[in-house]
């Protein structure tokens, strides 16, 4: 699954310490979701959308790969 | 859904406290404990042997349970993704185990003259192989993963 958490994180010049802080995580789950090593929970994933004032579609994509799964 | 309840970090602290007390008694009393375990004839010396094995099988119990039942100093989603891995490691690990185990006895018998060699490897047999022993390698494979994923997420990072 894709996501284009860095690159809004950037927009708003956030950083990932403050975005795992305002999301009730730890820095290392933000950095593993950037590089797609961890897939967040919906719960979790709303909650980023949410800080960025996108959706979560607008945040993540899926892959093909997904589908094979 | 709801998350498993957990201690508070300070928990592990203790647990691991407790565990290396728990060490350290058993390798003092080894002897001690298993001729008591094997009821083989002994002379108690001065630690004597019945309060030693008590000692060591409650700290054996209670220790690895509240390492493994505590939080980690920051807990979150991903940790929880971790624990579940590890367990189902740890299963499959425990398994491995018990079937080498099983498989040594009957080597060993045949191997070993010296009859006391034969009973120092059984009882530390008896701890590999215990539900306490699948805690701490359940907790082994949580920490190495966690480790492992947290230096590749520095690597990649850089």
């Amino acid at each position: 699954m894709k996501n284009n958490i860095r690159v809004e994180r950037a927009r708003v010049r956030m950083s990932q310490q403050e975005l795992a802080e305002k999301a009730g995580v730890i820095r290392q789950t933000i950095a593993a979701i950037e590089q797609g090593r961890f897939n967040p929970s919906t719960v979790l994933a709303l909650k980023i959308a949410h800080i960025f004032g996108l959706t979560v579609e607008q945040l993540f994509e899926l892959e093909e790969s997904d589908w094979n799964k | 859904m709801k998350s498993l309840k957990m201690l508070p970090y300070s928990w592990k602290v203790v647990g691991w406290v407790l565990l290396s007390l728990c060490v350290l008694l058993f390798s003092v009393c080894f002897r001690a404990i298993a001729h008591e375990l094997f009821w083989t004839s002994y002379k108690p010396d001065a630690f004597g042997a019945g309060w030693a094995s008590l000692v060591v099988e409650l700290l054996f119990c209670i220790a690895p349970i509240l390492i493994a039942f505590s939080q980690e100093r920051e807990e979150d989603e991903r940790i929880s993704v971790f624990r579940q891995q590890a367990l189902v490691r740890t299963v499959i690990l425990y398994v491995i185990i018990i079937i080498l185990s099983a498989l040594s006895n009957w080597i060993l018998s045949h191997l070993l003259q010296d009859k006391d060699t034969f009973v120092h490897i059984m009882v530390i047999k008896k701890y590999f192989t215990s539900l306490p022993a699948f805690i701490l390698y359940y907790l082994l494979i949580f920490k190495v993963s966690l480790w492992s994923d947290n230096k590749k997420l520095l690597r990649d990072e850089e």
